[in-house]
């Protein structure tokens, strides 16, 4: 599949035509621009009714703040009513934002297609993008690629700090796991001890238990 | 003339019975069998025994009525103590009782009731002046009575006593007036046993003047008959006759001293039989008894001026006791003045204290609103103008040739550096929970050379924060995490979030070079948002041994 009919909604005019010579770099011809979101949804609703509708949509997030009365006012909303109301329009956004938590909402929430940073490798990227989504998968720009893995595990618990205490007090692994047995805590046997200890190990990139003892005292956790 | 000078003291014995009679209770809740009982002995006793027993049981009552803080109830007992000792003669025990009573009577609220049974209290208080020859004072207590009278019964008993009062110094023109006025309105007067009080007594002057007051006193007999008070009754013919004695009809007036003494062994008090067999002994043509009469009547006129003179000292020195605690109270009620004032001006203290602190606080607040909200946006006009056009210019460039690489560069720095201020500075979703902002500041922070650790972070109750807690909150974590990424060159990081008691504690730590804590524009900003929602941070590194940060707010 190859997109046809673009429409791209950026506010600036240099940006739009940066992204046209892109889009026309890859054979991409039918293209209309818009600078509101207002106005892009009452063209993507227009083509629609002219059977002539769009097949994909590169839009930035962030728009001026406008003198009219603006329905939709930045490029998120524009996205929700456009899923709810045209599921099959790919949208790419195009956009200077890198928060991982926008993206992964907007990738997973929102069905978007793509979701290219907008910097130096910005053209690139989206060129790049265009074969990937018409090929029906995700695309990600690299510095927000890990929106799509699983969320990183940051946090730690009274438990995890307890078993480190029981470490720096020189306790062995089967040490500990009898004392908390004797205290009736749970989980105690030696292999979730152990499954425990080596994701904090990870955390606090310890090679060793004893290195992690060390890390966690400079950093006065314990 | 002399046997109406005698008399006058009798006047004064039966005059008592008389008090307040009009006074009804209003007590229902009152076992009101005894009471009545021993109501009636109390205003109109027909012996002596009855009173010692009524007063015991007023006593109780009033005890009860004290212990229940009743005080209409405790006032009504102490009216009776008073009338119960005053009929005793003991006019100091009486008087006590009364000036408690009309103290307990500032203590409650107005009421009709109340004002009924403080127009009796004063009345007797009056009697009780009147008794102990204080003339001026039992005039001015009468007048309050005055005052408070409210139907003709109560001003006709007020005038009679006022007329007593200044029979007992032989102004009898004067009395006589007084009397005069109470006849005036006795039409109005519905009480029978009033009418008679006032018509016999008429009668009695009226005659001493010359007039003829025969028929006001049969009148008066006639009325007291009717209603069967013996001690009344008995009254009327000791005055009917003195009237005769006085007139030179000495048969009549034995008839009526002869009646007088069988009404006074009905009475079965000795002082009635007394006054009776004294005005016989004044009749009997027995010159010896008559001398004896003469000479008895002198010492115990003496006696009786003694007496007055000692219960007027008791009154002097009650009087003074009163004084003396009317000014201690005086005093305690300057002392009382003087800590509510104190207090008074405390609160005025405390509570522009609080104010000033609490406006203070709001202005801070609206400040530090102000802040954030020009912060974010300046921060989208950086975004939208200066990164973006910087990007606009860069594209341009890129697109244009290979020639430029340097200078795409330094554009794309620029572009960096713009679009961080913009990241820093812009507003804090609202919308989103601020444990889901901070989960992502903290993500956004983590990369493959930084691991970033967090403790508690769930745990904290974040509802109970404002807006502005929450967006100071995260800006400050999020300038630690750029201070940390800028300078320290850490690979770890840990955030511990914990309860301290009501204050939410934040511990920053991480493993980067530290600083020797010259504080650059970083961290001012973050002690300044801290220190504006009233706050604390402390800060703790050295180079090479991290950097640790303690916020408590």
């Amino acid at each position: 599949m190859k997109f046809n009919r673009v429409l791209i909604n950026d506010d600036h005019d240099a940006i739009g035509e940066s992204v046209a010579q892109v889009l026309m770099s890859n054979g991409i011809t039918n293209i209309e621009k818009t600078q509101y979101c207002d106005e892009a949804y009452l063209k993507i609703k227009k083509a629609e009714l002219d059977q002539d509708p769009f097949d994909l949509l590169i839009t930035d997030l962030s728009f001026k703040s406008d003198y009219r009365n603006d329905n939709l006012s930045s490029g998120e909303e524009l996205i929700t009513k456009l899923t709810q109301d045209y599921p099959d329009l790919a949208i790419i956004v195009y956009s200077m934002k890198d928060q991982l938590q926008k993206v992964r909402f907007l990738i997973k929430n929102r069905g978007v297609n793509g979701y290219v940073c907008k910097d130096r490798k910005g053209s690139k990227e989206l060129g790049e993008s265009l074969n990937v989504v018409a090929s029906g998968k995700a695309y990600l720009s690299p510095q927000v690629c890990k929106a799509l893995q699983p969320k990183s595990n940051m946090e730690i618990d009274d438990f995890d700090i307890r078993l480190i205490n029981l470490l720096s007090k020189g306790m062995s692994q089967e040490e500990i796991s009898e004392d908390l047995k004797s205290k009736n805590l749970k989980p105690s046997s030696l292999s979730s001890i152990e499954k425990r200890l080596n994701r904090l190990k990870i955390q606090f990139k310890a090679n060793n238990t004893t290195h992690l003892v060390s890390i966690t005292k400079d950093l006065g956790l314990i | 003339m002399k046997y109406l000078k005698k008399s006058f003291l009798f006047f004064c014995l039966a005059f008592g019975l008389f008090c307040c009679s009009f006074f009804q209770p209003v007590c229902a809740q009152q076992p009101s069998d005894s009471l009545d009982y021993y109501r009636k002995v109390a205003l109109q006793p027909q012996n002596a025994p009855q009173l010692l027993k009524a007063k015991s049981y007023f006593n109780k009552q009033y005890n009860i009525a004290q212990e229940m803080n009743e005080y209409n109830l405790a006032m009504y007992h102490l009216y009776f103590l008073g009338s119960l000792a005053y009929k005793t003669g003991d006019y100091y025990e009486s008087e006590q009782y009364l000036v408690e009573a009309l103290e307990f009577s500032n203590k409650t609220n107005p009421s009709a009731y109340k004002k009924e049974l403080r127009k009796s209290i004063l009345n007797l208080l009056g009697n009780n002046y009147k008794e102990q020859q204080n003339r001026d004072k039992a005039n001015e207590i009468y007048e309050r009575v005055l005052e408070l009278a409210e139907n003709a019964t109560d001003s006709a008993i007020v005038y009679n006593n006022i007329s007593i009062v200044y029979r007992n110094a032989n102004e009898l023109t004067h009395a006589r007036e007084e009397l005069e006025k109470a006849y005036s309105i006795l039409p109005k007067v519905k009480d029978s046993l009033t009418t008679a009080l006032i018509l016999d007594n008429l009668g009695f002057l009226m005659s001493t003047d010359g007039d003829d007051g025969l028929p006001l006193m049969f009148k008066a007999l006639d009325i007291r008959e009717k209603v069967g008070d013996a001690s009344k009754t008995f009254t009327s013919y000791s005055h009917l006759s003195e009237y005769y004695q006085e007139k030179g009809d000495i048969t009549n007036a034995k008839l009526y001293a002869n009646k007088a003494l069988d009404f006074s062994n009905k009475i079965k008090s000795p002082s009635y039989r007394n006054r009776a067999l004294g005005l016989l002994v004044d009749l009997s043509d027995d010159n010896y008894a008559r001398e004896f009469k003469v000479l008895n009547d002198s010492l115990l006129k003496t006696d009786q001026d003694r007496e007055n003179d000692f219960a007027l000292l008791k009154y002097d020195y009650s009087e003074f006791q009163r004084e003396a605690l009317e000014s201690q109270l005086e005093e305690e009620r300057q002392r009382s003045r003087a800590v509510i004032s104190g207090l008074i001006a405390l609160s005025i203290g405390l509570i522009s204290i609080v104010t000033f602190y609490l406006l203070r606080a709001r202005h801070r607040k609206e400040k530090l609103q102000q802040v954030i909200n020009t912060e974010s946006r300046i921060s989208k006009q950086v975004h939208d103008e200066v990164a973006n056009n910087v990007f606009q210019i860069m594209t341009k460039f890129e697109n244009d040739s290979n020639e430029q690489k340097d200078l795409v560069e330094e554009l794309n720095d620029l572009y960096y550096k713009a679009r961080d201020i913009s990241n820093q500075h812009g507003l804090v979703d609202s919308s989103k929970p601020i444990l889901e902002s901070l989960e992502e500041l903290m993500e956004s922070y983590e990369t493959d050379r930084t691991n970033i650790v967090v403790k508690g972070l769930t745990d904290v109750k974040w509802k109970v924060y404002s807006d502005i807690y929450k967006t100071t909150i995260y800006k400050v974590l999020q300038e630690l995490l750029i201070n940390m990424k800028k300078y320290s060159k850490a690979t770890l990081v840990l955030f511990v979030f914990e309860m301290d008691g009501k204050k939410l504690k934040i511990i920053y730590s991480d493993n980067g070079e530290g600083t020797d804590l010259v504080k650059h524009t970083g961290l001012l900003n973050t002690e300044n948002r801290i220190y504006s929602i009233g706050g604390t941070i402390t800060f703790e590194s050295k180079p090479k041994h991290g950097f640790k940060a303690k916020i408590v707010i």
